[in-house]
């Protein structure tokens, strides 16, 4: 007779976030072919060097996220915090280059290229601010001493999140700032 | 505690890697969007590599498979 052990908490924990993650998928690549469906190929006038600019902004957020989840896990505590904090400062350098790019658009809301571009870019920085604001409450809990070497999985969980957006947006980026017919 | 230290500098070498990776294949893409050939098939190479990259590595995709008996070692 075999016996299986029970699986630990972290491995229920991790199936659940990717079950998370598959139905954000879902959700994220309904735009990417809306995007398409819409306004095929064509892409109105956008500001391509602040598109990549925050895309590497975005990239070098995940670092310093990992970084953050590298410092709790080793329990240096001070990594955590600094990089917690720094990557909440990218997040939110991330989302004044998209509203630098929405105030500053030269095609209407309403266009079919326009509806395309705010809705994706809409609905993503909003998964981003969440990210921050999470980050935010991690960093508050964190200076009263929550989370811990062997207790961080908050952490780890909100850094794959952090990257599930990153993950978003490589795809997000070509489709709205490069590609054309 | 020193075990631990160890490997969390080599993991945020890997990590680094990976970063760089990122970020060059993001540079290539955005030079063949601006001035080479901008068409969806190739840029979709791009986005593929790079979110294959995220996905692996820094969302740590295979820990979903791996036994609990490994990730304590």
């Amino acid at each position: 007779m075999t016996v299986h052990a029970e699986p630990r908490r972290e491995t229920v924990n991790r199936l659940g976030l990717w079950l998370f993650f598959c139905s954000e998928f879902f959700l994220f690549a309904a735009l990417f072919a809306a995007r398409f469906y819409l306004a095929g190929p064509y892409h109105a006038k956008v500001n391509q060097p602040l598109g990549l600019a925050i895309t590497l902004v975005l990239l070098v957020s995940g670092f310093t996220a990992y970084r953050a989840e590298a410092g709790i896990r080793r329990g240096d505590r001070s990594a955590f915090l600094r990089n917690l904090l720094v990557t909440i400062l990218l997040g939110l350098v991330f989302l004044a280059g998209v509203g630098v790019e929405w105030a500053t658009a030269e095609f209407a809301p309403s266009s079919i290229f326009g509806t395309a571009f705010f809705t994706m870019t809409g609905v993503h920085a909003s998964h981003v601010l969440s990210g921050v604001v999470a980050f935010a409450l991690a960093y508050r809990l964190g200076l009263r001493g929550h989370f811990s070497a062997e207790r961080h999985w908050g952490v780890e969980a909100l850094v794959k999140y952090w990257y599930l957006i990153d993950v978003v947006w490589v795809f997000f980026f070509p489709v709205l700032y490069l590609v054309r017919a | 505690m020193e075990r631990r230290k160890r490997e969390s500098a080599e993991s945020s070498r890997g990590r680094l890697t990976v970063l760089a990776a990122l970020v060059v294949l993001t540079l290539a893409e955005y030079v063949v969007g601006v001035k080479v050939a901008p068409n969806l098939s190739l840029l979709l190479l791009f986005m593929l590599a790079q979110a294959a990259l995220i996905i692996w590595y820094s969302m740590e995709l295979p820990k979903l498979w791996r036994r609990d008996e490994e990730e304590e070692i």
